[in-house]
């Protein structure tokens, strides 16, 4: 096994997971050093699963705010990819604008592969961490595809509110996410 | 023999003969006479259609007829019609012995039949035969209900039979059909016995009696006989399932949620009073499970999403929730369990199934998703069974497979597996784990079982074999670095081989109703990026080599053994980097019978199979020939021939993901004596603006050094303790890369570097 022993966290080490970029608040920044480390990274690169090759970049054109409608600038580019469609819902305690269309057409520009940029409008209702979902849709070399992605709005102090999938229960001994069974009990043979 | 048959039957054979020899005397003696012979007497045949029967009912019967003639008997021909009773049919009505199949009568009944004996002359004779159909009732039997038994005591077998006959005349047979072998005392009467086993917990013993009675009519009965440690104990058996969501039409279709076993996981009898573990069992293919449980004592069941074994073959998989109690380091992070109500054991068995929903409740998932983490669980149990069906002793790494409700594909860059922001679905070879999307209406994987594979395709490669991937964003129609190629292409090829299906597929979407799918049949013959460096191309020749379906290019079958074998010894030990030119060196070197049909298979997606391992015969260059081939550049130490030339590009990179084609290059550095080594790369084209950067990094398997200094245009670094044999080295230009300073702008995007090794 090829282990190259750097030491790399997790943030740095996923840098390779995605095109996207965030303009507001800004991502950390990665440092020249650490650029560095990330590029050396053979196996222990995070390894994904295949893609559409859809980027979605998006910029917040004002800070996000509680109760303030927030503008995302968001601009899809793609290769062998063709007839868009943008369709998005939020996470947490964000509204989408009422104009928010179901499913809306992107233009794709001619030669460069990327679509106009859409502007879309969010509320946040209290401080945290919630997500616009996004769904890309469309034909890739002339099958269809959907690419689901999120986008974090962080507002002020908080992180999201996360769900649970069952009831944690520490034993003292190791900890459990316990989930309900549909159970059905008969008698046996006596 | 004459105790068979009756007087008048002996009084009509014995006529019969008598006609027979006074006829042969008088035919004799005209032999020797003078004088005008009368005309030979032609006599009738002599025939006898047998004995006359009783038979029970569906029973095979013979006629036994036979006849003589002074034509001799081959002249003579036989005809069997049936005169009376219920009809039958015959079989070989036109010769001496007629068979039939006796009637289901509901009473005793009579048929009749009558031979035809004709010689050649037209000469014919009959008799008649009767055949009784006796009703007989075939016997009842029962040896009474199932049984606990105390281990180490004598256990008695009672059966109970009727019979419309005397009874006097039925026999009993008592054999073992199940569990471990016992001696059976009187096994040949209504009674036997056998002394019940010691046992650990419970053992499952079973019997079956088999009654004859006088016409051959048998009736079984079986008696299961549970053999206990403790006799006041009692049983709590049951199966437990999860719901799984099929796909259908590029979405998942839960109008068609099937039930699964959940097999191989850890299932406990727990104490609900004192919450203690009682006893631990491993579930079976069936998902079926057995506990002996203490009696009338409450307790409940607790499945545990892992996988546990130990020996030949071994592994250890968990699924965990990466979102909960995140103060505690990843791996002690909640593991999933399905926890049953609590019951009374009581005395006796109990028959507890256990089900775990998929949460999906008609338009949405607005319960407990129970199943999610045992369906993941479920196709890493398949993966490994493709394993061991190669390698039965197959040991397994420890694997975690972290899955949680709040996993987003977040964009950004920023991973937080804390709160869910993993960005996709990936494996992570430092961490040993899989991190898997499951945030519902977006992107979950639970159900989406090739890709679960596909990232178990990445453990497998990374801890039995060796992955040089660069990990990163990769699409079918890239051109990707050719040891990201190789890792994607596996992990595609070896997810449909996991779930025994071509199509590759990963919903995504509100309520997981559309997605993304492609078929691993599909070899992409109409794209233009296939090749070496193409995963899809990668994918597509590991697939078709293993599979039995021949189309287009692939008439070669050659199952899973020859890539697990390839992957886990030279894949693994080579010094050249794990691209798909050191898996086809040994394909073609292990199988020279196949050498056609693997090269058809390779030059359909543009790869050269006459090759070594580094590719060095390839002609494929992406239309970028200067900045791609050759693949690995050679640079001998102390070569008189000064430094070798390597480009690296952005070309087939435009967004800077660094692991695109030609953005790091390969350079092979063969070493004859065991030294210390200079490696010097020089710019040989600098920027006109900016700076370059050149990195670069040496490998023989594992890591040996490199260097990454921020100097201008130039990296210079020492490599101590080299023995002879290969090296390969990675180069690229650090601007090319996100994170870097700001991208040069070079002529024909390459910026190209003189390198040389000096000892």
């Amino acid at each position: 096994m090829n282990k190259f022993q750097f030491s790399i966290v997790l943030m740095i080490g996923s840098g390779l997971l995605s095109g996207c970029s965030e303009s507001l608040p800004p991502a950390p920044e990665q440092s020249l050093a650490e650029a560095k480390i990330a590029a050396r990274t053979v196996s222990e690169a995070s390894i994904g699963k295949p893609t559409v090759p859809v980027v979605v970049d998006y910029a917040f054109l004002n800070t996000p705010t509680v109760d303030q409608p927030l503008q995302i600038r968001m601009s899809v580019s793609g290769r062998d990819v063709s007839n868009l469609t943008m369709a998005m819902s939020t996470r947490g305690e964000l509204a989408l604008s009422k104009n928010t269309p179901a499913s809306m057409p992107l233009k794709m520009g001619a030669t460069t592969g990327a679509a106009e940029a859409v502007d879309t409008y969010v509320t946040p209702s209290a401080e945290g961490r919630s997500y616009v979902n996004v769904q890309i849709s469309g034909l890739y070399e002339n099958q269809p595809f959907t690419k689901a992605i999120s986008i974090p709005v962080q507002v002020g102090a908080g992180g999201p509110v996360l769900e649970k999938n069952g009831e944690i229960i520490d034993t003292g001994v190791e900890i459990l996410s316990s989930m309900p069974a549909s159970q059905q009990v008969s008698k046996g043979e006596q | 023999m004459m105790s068979d048959i009756t007087s008048s039957q002996w009084l009509k054979r014995t006529a019969a003969t008598l006609i027979v020899a006074l006829t042969a005397a008088c035919g004799g003696g005209g032999g020797g006479g003078g004088g005008t012979a009368p005309p030979p007497v032609n006599n009738a045949p002599n025939v006898f259609a047998g004995d006359d029967q009783s038979v029970a009912r569906n029973v095979v019967v013979t006629l036994d007829g036979t006849a003589s003639d002074d034509g001799g008997a081959a002249s003579i021909s036989y005809t069997w019609t049936q005169t009376a009773g219920t009809a039958v049919t015959l079989t070989g009505a036109d010769t001496a012995d007629a068979t039939f199949t006796s009637p289901d009568v509901a009473a005793d009944e009579t048929l009749q039949f009558t031979l035809t004996a004709t010689d050649a002359q037209g000469a014919s004779a009959d008799d008649t035969v009767a055949v009784t159909v006796i009703f007989d009732v075939p016997p009842t039997v029962a040896v009474g209900d199932d049984r606990n038994v105390q281990q180490n005591t004598s256990v008695d077998l009672t059966g109970t039979a009727t019979d419309d006959n005397d009874i006097a005349q039925l026999t009993y047979q008592w054999v073992q059909i199940a569990g471990t072998p016992v001696t059976l005392d009187n096994a040949t009467a209504a009674q036997a016995s056998f002394t019940a086993p010691a046992t650990s917990g419970v053992q499952i013993l079973e019997f079956r009696l088999t009654v004859t009675d006088a016409s051959g009519q048998t009736s079984v009965d079986d008696i299961v006989i549970t053999v206990f440690e403790d006799i006041n104990a009692s049983t709590v058996s049951g199966k437990v399932e999860f719901e799984f969501v099929p796909f259908a039409n590029n979405a998942l279709n839960y109008a068609q949620q099937e039930m699964r076993p959940v097999r191989g996981a850890t299932i406990q009898l727990i104490d609900a009073t004192t919450n203690d573990v009682i006893d631990s069992t491993t579930l079976d293919d069936q998902g079926d499970y057995l506990f002996v449980a203490p009696a009338s004592t409450n307790v409940f069941l607790r499945v545990r999403a892992e996988l546990k074994r130990s020996g030949s073959p071994s592994w250890d998989v968990e699924v965990r929730d990466n979102t909960s109690s995140t103060s505690e380091p990843l791996a002690s992070r909640p593991i999933y369990v399905l926890d049953g109500v609590a019951f009374d054991s009581g005395v006796g068995s109990q028959v507890v199934n256990l089900q775990a929903d998929s949460g999906w409740t008609g338009a949405s998932y607005t319960q407990t998703r129970a199943a999610a983490p045992f369906s993941v669980l479920d196709t890493i149990y398949r993966a490994m069974q493709l394993v061991t069906s190669v390698d039965p002793d197959a040991n397994f790494p420890p694997l975690d497979a972290y899955w949680s409700v709040n996993n987003t594909p977040n964009v950004g860059g920023n991973t937080n597996i804390d709160i869910g922001e993993i960005g996709t679905s990936f494996y992570r070879g430092d961490l040993d784990s899989l991190f898997l999307l499951g945030e519902a209406n977006s992107d979950t994987e639970e159900f989406d079982t090739h890709v679960v594979a596909h990232e178990w395709g990445h453990y497998f490669e990374d801890t039995f074999s060796r992955s040089d991937s660069t990990g990163g964003s990769h699409s079918l129609s890239q051109r990707l670095d050719p040891r990201l190629a190789f890792g994607e292409g596996f992990g595609n090829a070896v997810s449909a081989m996991i779930m025994g299906t071509p199509v590759y597929f990963d919903t995504q979407g509100s309520q997981q109703s559309s997605g993304f799918s492609f078929s691993l049949e599909d070899s992409g013959l109409n794209s233009t990026s296939r090749g070496w460096y193409n995963e899809r191309s990668v994918q597509a020749v590991l697939y078709d080599i293993f599979d039995s379906n021949d189309d287009l290019s692939d008439s070669v079958t050659l199952g899973f053994e020859p890539i697990y074998e390839i992957l886990v010894n030279e894949q693994a030990a080579g010094a050249p980097f794990t691209t798909i030119y050191p898996f086809i060196e040994s394909l073609r070197a292990r199988y020279p019978a196949n050498v056609v049909e693997i090269d058809a298979l390779l030059d359909a997606q543009r790869i050269t199979g006459d090759n070594d391992a580094y590719g060095t015969n390839e002609v494929e260059a992406a239309g970028r020939r200067d900045v791609v081939l050759p693949i690995y550049s050679v640079v001998t130490p102390d070569d008189a021939g000064g430094p070798v030339n390597v480009c690296s590009t952005n070309v087939f990179d435009p967004d800077e993901d660094g692991n695109k084609l030609s953005v790091r290059r390969f350079v092979r550095i063969p070493v004859t004596t065991a030294g210390n080594y200079t490696v010097n790369i020089v710019t040989s084209n600098p920027p006109a603006s900016g700076q370059s950067d050149p990195d670069a990094f040496v490998f023989r398997g594992d890591f040996v050094g490199g260097g990454d200094s921020p100097v201008a245009d130039s990296e210079t670094f020492q490599l101590n303790n080299l023995t002879p044999g290969d090296y390969v080295m990675v180069l690229y230009e650090f601007s090319y890369l996100r994170g870097g300073p700001a991208a040069i702008t070079q002529p024909d995007n390459r910026t190209c570097f003189d390198v040389s090794v000096t000892s």
